[in-house]
């Protein structure tokens, strides 16, 4: 190893100037219940004399008795007190949100002096809602962070969009950070649809979660910062009496909403008309009588609702607990939770437990040595993807006349697409997810002043699948086949950084972090498939007769990096901030190996100063901005060379060409601009609002190539968007009362993210029905516009929308697909998000609400082509298809009903629908039972509560639900996607 | 204290130390392209893996040969040989004749076939890595060979036919005579004429059979060139050549016939009327055809491509290959027993074609070289139990080709370069009758290759 002199330069000069303190007056500073508090800051009025409270609240500081020593600390009242020998100091926490400490990287600070953009929700904003992940119980409590569910499975991908989208190609997704270990959130499912990595954390164990949003504090996490950064805190043992938790809750839960599809008379008077219209009834007819399996179709013996069979009641069962407590040298947190979930999804389940102990130690009076382990347990029953025959919810595309099952209970094998019953009888796709996250971590205090971190992490997720068939499954030719798979990941990370906490003559004060991070991810993936089966009841790859097919690979990257960061405040009225951070990562090549993320943040409490200071109305005012930059490394961990792939023929060892390279391939750099402000009126009505603006330059870009050159596409850092938009949160206390409290929160967010250059001279990138185009919103809707129905005779029309010679569009319809030119028709994302949640407590009552809504996006249904199409195949058509064309005159949007016709049946706007809506996110009623009537009982608090998530929603849109998307590919698209569950549930909580 | 002070410096420091060179990772399972083409095996291997190219489904696994009939029958009830009852809307697009750009099977095939191209140019443009000559030369053939056989597909499906005895201007397919290493640069090329991508074939494959070896075990051998080189003499209705070219498959390639017409298909190693098959195991390549053409017992979909009566009224009594067929019990439909292994090898080219190619080219030049039409046809015929024909006409022999080589990727090419018609519906049920050069029975561009390549031309008939 060679030592890096200049690295170390400036943490030598630290060394040699610590001084030895001179010694003086001593004492402890406590809580009002007697607790030390470390960390407090002391200063001898007038002087430039300070000191810090140690781990047991103690100090020493050179002070004469008499002199007035001015305590601080973050949380808590100011007190000023005269100095003398072994004082105790008593400070009074105030419940004053600007008190409230936020988690950044690498440390914590207080709101009050906070110039960066930082969200966040506590334990009891996210506790107890009956949500099987934790990102979906913050849904409409953050500004600017917009989480979406991908649909009603219960393994579904969450999809989290800080600010609007950093990025078109490279990874969208923000950097999770539990503890200080970054998170393994790779999707390892095998089958399309994506499983979510963060499921198998549980809400019990989180004492709150920081979205880091801006640049300024999220440029200390370098390369991996521009999505945002989700800092997740796991809760931690508190000195004194130990506390035992106990909480149980039941629930239901039922689709957000169905749509409407044709019953087995409307079926078949709808196909019989279609048949006709085409001269073809004959064909038509055979395939009913086909499809009906020999009953009466023609009077409707069998009227089958598949949507009922595919869409079931869901049950969840949750059940936690957590001990923690101690003493002045030990402090531990014990936590266990179980969640059984039963998915609205037929044969979709998830049954998980989850652990965690947090212990630290003080082994000296310098030294403190700590622990936080967490393990866990996910066993998911999945199915198929959307795109799946075999997933439940592409069995709406039956025909309502065929059975499901047979009169001996078997699946119907003989109906239009493969029955998925029998996939579910047949088959299995049962998913493990294991998950094993700790951190051994050491602090250790130089000076009162001066600390050093170090912390080793280390996070394991290993996940097993296996896909089991039976001799009768869908497609089945060899008796029977399992496929398993296995795949480890591991992620170790050692940092180790100084933390520098002075104030100077009262006046100026500083934190500065400095450190190194090493990060080492290692990726180990094998699968095995093996075929012809005795019988069914071998259901592992041993059990057949031959292993046909199997697959093993690895995978690494490692980051190096160096961060520093700079707080200063004068006289707690002017702020200033400075980080900076180095990061080198194995995914880029040689010559663009390094990145350096530099940011600046600067702030004016105006309250602080003096002709503000004593105002009563105005209790908070502060005008922040900061610019940082930030980058994205997620593009894979070899996108920049040229490679060749192995492809062997007949048992024969091949090479293909797997991958263009690019030597010049490296980061996307984002530039990010905020402006803020924060105000507070008489303490009880507070608005922050920012206005920000992101960059991204040299975007990852898989630029698609002529795909006659023999390759797909290239990567290359290239093109440029732009993120803007308004944050605007409130927060009021209505009624603060002892027996009647009301506080609201209300948060609007708006986002717009546009394509400002684009590779090859900003030639249009278009992937399926998304384009990218300079000046357009990113991944617009790109689909041939719907002209309606011609009332003559019931054609299906489209606008041709070709450009003429004056640059304006053609507006004339047309009949004929192929003259109509595609136009931009939508964006999939949204431009306006809101929340508000209200809370009320009134003696033992507490009532929460979240009401969440988005408006702006808009969701294309890619199975729209086989769903709604005035019956131009077999599939069940939606029921708004019966106001199809049947007359001369009609005016309807659906055209005339004609089998294999093609009326209207192409991609268009035809299924292209606006998915604003507003919800009901979640409401909780509990009810705190006096605590004179638990005493006998032993207990300190008994609470018992109702709770629900996605109660109400309104919204127009036509499709299952604005949630449910399709699951194997595309943006914004539903293709037989689940809509989100509804749940309720009750519960109890207990504490001891 | 200082001691202790100095301790703590270096240890420190330590932790600060460069980790830097723990940046340099190589893939696993990948390999520099640099490292793959500077050794005789890298580039050995690229051959072989354009082999493994060939072998998927989109290509010569199968679907190559499934879109020639999808396209060439009727897709009308009442009258079609083959009816498509699969769910798939991109080739329900080909058996109704209504093909859309953004048809995203004709685009994996187009991709696959340019893949197959530019691995071919990369064998031939490193071959000097290779050291052994003779080795280099049947490399180079069985490159040429591979890259003419997905031009001659891409040229068929995706450009206007050739017409026989005039120079072909029309639009053909873009020509990529060099292998491509940097992609970072502008790929845009407008499509060549139909004649020179013609030409790129023949000379490929003359080249092909000069270099090859007679047998070069299950890759292309001299014979597998030579057969090839029929096919497209005879698409280009260059009868003499096609006639000359089968006639040596037949009578010095050493293939035969199978003893009786089952015996020619589903193949797991190839059997002596294969001339050229592409090989399928467990592990490697997937066989398409299987896939939609069989029964789900079989390892198909259950028959998405089912026989009608019409194509079974065209044998005469009695015929073998009219009893090559089967009920699945599941649905009811009658389905080919040509493809009943879904790891059996996708037949290419059998020795079957020849005949009849040799046929046809004695017929139309009115010549008997290696032997009458009329017996040859009769060969044919005897080996599927048929009554012998006393005498042949053109249509006999275009028919007898229906007969034996159904479903076996023929349908639309011998309609197109006969100049024949076929009788379809519109959407609306109204008769329309497509002939053999309509814009219809032509692919379209893929959408994916224009919004990219901004020098090429679509098709007639397609906006996008």
């Amino acid at each position: 190893m060679k030592i890096k002199l200049k690295h170390c330069l400036w943490l030598f000069l630290l060394f040699v100037q610590i001084a030895a303190a001179q010694e003086s007056i001593s004492g402890k500073v406590t809580d009002k219940k007697g607790l030390p508090i470390p960390g407090a800051n002391i200063v001898v009025q007038g002087k430039n004399i300070s000191a810090q409270t140690d781990f047991d609240g103690l100090f020493k500081i050179a002070a004469k008795k008499g002199e007035i020593l001015v305590v601080t600390y973050v949380s808590y009242k100011t007190v000023e007190v005269p100095a003398s020998n072994n004082i105790t100091i008593q400070l009074d926490e105030v419940q004053n949100e600007l008190e409230t400490v936020v988690v950044v990287g690498y440390g914590t600070q207080s709101k009050r002096n906070l110039t960066d953009n930082i969200a966040r929700v506590t334990a009891k904003d996210i506790q107890q809602i009956p949500v099987s992940n934790v990102q979906n119980a913050l849904v409409g409590k953050l500004a600017g962070v917009q989480i979406t569910q991908t649909n009603g499975k219960v393994d579904g991908g969450i999809n989290i969009r800080v600010r609007g989208a950093a990025s078109i190609s490279a990874g969208t997704q923000p950097l999770y950070v539990l503890d200080g270990i970054p998170l393994i959130n790779d999707d390892e499912s095998s089958n399309g649809a994506p499983t979510n990595p963060l499921l198998t954390l549980s809400t019990n164990e989180i004492e709150s979660i920081d979205v880091l949003k801006d640049a300024s504090s999220a440029a200390i996490y370098g390369a991996r910062g521009a999505n945002g950064v989700v800092l997740i805190t796991t809760k931690k043992g508190r000195e004194g009496k130990g506390t035992f938790t106990v909480n149980l809750s039941q629930g239901v839960s039922e689709a957000t909403h169905k749509r409407k599809w044709l019953n087995a008379k409307q079926y078949v008077e709808l196909l019989q008309e279609a048949g006709r219209n085409v001269n073809d009834l004959e064909s038509v007819e055979d395939e009913l009588e086909y499809l009906s399996q020999g009953t009466d179709w023609r009077n409707g013996e069998v009227d089958t609702n598949w949507q009922d069979i595919a869409l079931r009641t869901g049950y969840t069962t949750d059940a936690d607990f957590s001990a923690s407590g101690g003493d002045e040298k030990t402090k531990y947190f014990f936590s266990g939770a179980y969640n059984n979930t039963t998915g609205i999804v037929d044969s979709n389940t998830l049954e998980r437990f989850t652990a965690r102990t947090n212990v630290s130690h003080k082994v000296t009076d310098r030294l403190t040595l700590g622990m936080n382990l967490g393990f866990s347990r996910s066993l998911i029953h999945r199915v198929q993807d959307d795109n799946s025959f075999s997933s439940p919810l592409q069995s709406v595309a039956q025909a309502p006349i065929s059975p499901a099952r047979l009169e001996d209970g078997s699946a119907n094998p003989n109906t239009e697409y493969s029955n998925y019953l029998l996939a579910k009888d047949n088959t299995f796709w049962k998913t493990i997810m294991r998950r094993l996250t700790g951190k051994l971590f050491a602090e250790f205090r130089i000076l009162n002043s001066l600390k050093f971190n170090s912390d080793f992490s280390y996070d394991l997720l290993s996940q097993t699948e296996d896909y089991w068939q039976g001799k009768n499954a869908p497609f089945m030719a060899t008796d029977g086949a399992v496929f398993a798979t296995s795949v480890n990941t591991e992620n170790y990370v050692s940092s180790n950084y100084f933390t520098f906490d002075k104030t100077f003559a009262e006046k100026h004060t500083f934190n500065v972090v400095a450190g190194m991070e090493f990060n080492k991810y290692n990726r180990r993936y094998q699968d095995v498939n093996s075929i012809y089966f005795s019988s069914d009841d071998f259901q592992t790859v041993d059990g057949g007769a031959e292993v046909n097919e199997g697959h093993g690979n690895e995978t690494d990257y490692a980051f190096v990096s160096q961060f520093g960061r700079l707080n200063y405040s004068f006289q707690n009225k002017y702020l200033l901030k400075a980080s900076i951070r180095r990061d080198g990562s194995s995914r880029f090549g040689k010559n663009e190996r390094f990145g350096v993320f530099p940011a600046f943040s600067a702030g004016w409490v105006i309250s602080q100063e003096e002709f503000l200071k004593d105002s009563k109305a105005i209790s908070n005012l502060k005008i922040k901005g900061s610019w940082g930059k930030l980058g994205n490394a997620e593009i894979g961990n070899f996108a920049s060379r040229q490679l060749y792939r192995p492809n062997p023929y007949n048992l024969k060892s091949g090479l293909t060409f797997d991958q263009p390279g690019n030597d010049d391939l490296t980061w996307e750099k984002s530039a990010q601009t905020d402006f803020g402000v924060e105000i507070g009126f008489i303490d009880r009505f507070s608005i922050e609002a920012d206005y920000y603006q992101k960059d991204t330059d040299g975007l990852l870009f898989e630029v698609p190539l002529p795909i006659s050159s023999g390759a797909a596409s290239i990567n290359k850092n290239i093109g440029k968007i732009r993120s803007n938009g308004f944050e605007l949160t409130i927060n009021t206390k209505n009624i603060d009362t002892e027996n009647f409290k009301w506080n609201t929160s209300f948060n609007l967010t708006t986002n717009e993210s546009k394509v400002k250059s684009l590779p090859n001279d900003n030639r249009d990138i278009i992937v399926g029905y998304n384009i990218n185009r300079v000046g357009e919103n990113i991944s617009s809707f790109y689909l041939v516009e719907y002209a309606g129905v011609d009332p003559d005779n019931g054609d299906a029309l489209f606008y041709k929308n070709t450009k003429k010679a004056d640059g304006t569009r053609d507006r004339t319809t047309t009949r004929n697909y192929s003259e109509a030119e595609r136009i931009i028709a939508g964006n999939p994302f949204p431009t306006l998000m809101s929340g508000l949640t209200n809370t009320i407590l009134y003696k033992g009552f507490d009532f929460t609400f979240t009401f969440q809504g988005e408006w702006g996006a808009s969701i294309y249904n890619s199975a729209g082509i086989y769903q709604s199409t005035a019956a131009d195949y077999f599939d069940n058509q939606t029921a708004d298809q019966l106001n199809r064309w049947q007359n001369p005159g009609d005016i309807t949007d659906v055209p005339q009903a004609r089998f294999g016709g093609s009326n209207g049946t192409q991609d268009s706007s035809r299924y292209l629908d606006k998915a604003d809506f507003v919800r009901l996110r979640n409401l909780t009623l509990g009810y705190t039972l006096p605590k004179d009537v638990l005493k006998d009982l032993g207990m300190s608090s008994l609470r018992v509560y109702f709770t629900a998530v996605n109660l109400l929603t309104f919204t127009n849109y036509e499709g299952n639900d604005p949630e449910a998307r399709r699951d194997d590919s595309g943006i914004g698209e539903d293709f037989y996607s689940a809509p989100p569950a509804r749940t309720t549930a009750i519960g109890v909580n207990f504490n001891f | 204290m200082k001691a202790n002070k100095l301790i703590l410096f270096i240890f420190f420091a330590a932790f600060f130390t460069s980790c830097e060179n723990e940046l340099d990772i190589e893939p696993k399972q990948r390999e520099d392209a640099n490292t793959t083409l500077s050794t005789e095996t890298g580039v050995t291997n690229v051959l072989t893996g354009t082999y493994a190219l060939a072998a998927n489904g989109n290509a010569y696994g199968g679907r190559v040969l499934l879109y020639a009939d999808l396209l060439g029958v009727t897709g009308v009830l009442s009258t079609t040989d083959l009816r498509w009852r699969g769910t798939f809307g991109e080739l329900r697009q080909m058996y109704s004749k209504n093909m859309l750009s953004d048809n995203v099977i004709i685009e994996g095939t187009y991709a696959r076939l340019y893949e197959i191209i530019n691995a071919s140019n990369t064998v031939i443009e490193n071959i000097d890595k290779v050291k052994d000559p003779d080795r280099q030369a049947v490399m180079i053939g069985e490159a040429n060979f591979l890259r003419s056989l997905a031009y001659f597909d891409l040229v068929r499906f995706f450009a206007k036919p050739y017409e026989t005895g005039q120079t072909n201007n029309q639009l053909g397919v873009v020509i990529r005579p060099n292998a491509i290493y940097d992609f970072s640069v502008d790929l845009s090329k407008e499509r060549s004429t139909v004649e020179e991508v013609y030409k790129v074939i023949i000379d490929g494959l003359n080249l092909a059979y000069t270099n090859l070896p007679e047998d070069n075990g299950f890759y292309a051998d001299k014979y597998a060139a030579q057969a090839l080189l029929a096919r497209v003499y005879l698409q280009q209705g260059r009868y003499d050549l096609a006639r000359d070219a089968a006639n040596d498959v037949i009578e010095n390639s050493g293939h035969a016939l199978s003893q009786n017409y089952a015996a020619a298909f589903n193949h797991d190693t190839d059997q002596a009327e294969d001339v050229f098959s592409i090989q399928i195991t467990k592990q490697t390549g997937v066989n398409d055809a299987v896939t939609f053409y069989a029964s789900e017992g079989n390892g198909g979909r259950g028959g998405d491509f089912s026989i009608r009566d019409a194509y079974l009224e065209k044998f005469s009594d009695p015929d073998d290959r009219a009893e090559f067929i089967y009920e699945n019990e599941d649905n009811g439909r009658i389905l080919t027993s040509k493809f009943t292994d879904q790891f059996a090898n996708v037949g290419i080219i059998r020795l079957a074609e020849m005949y009849l190619i040799r046929a046809e080219g004695n017929f139309e030049e009115g010549t008997a070289i290696g032997n009458t039409p009329v017996d040859d046809i009769n060969i044919i015929r005897e080996r599927a139990h048929a009554d012998d024909l006393a005498t042949v006409t053109i249509d006999d022999i275009l028919l007898e080709r229906e007969l034996e080589l159904g479903m076996e990727g023929f349908l639309i090419h011998d309609i197109k370069r006969t100049k024949r018609s076929i009788l379809t519906e519109t959407p609306d049920g109204d008769p329309l009758l497509l002939t053999y050069d309509a814009d219809k029975l032509v692919f379209p561009i893929p959408l994916k290759e224009t919004d990219a390549n901004k020098k090429i031309t679509q098709n007639p008939g397609y906006r996008i």
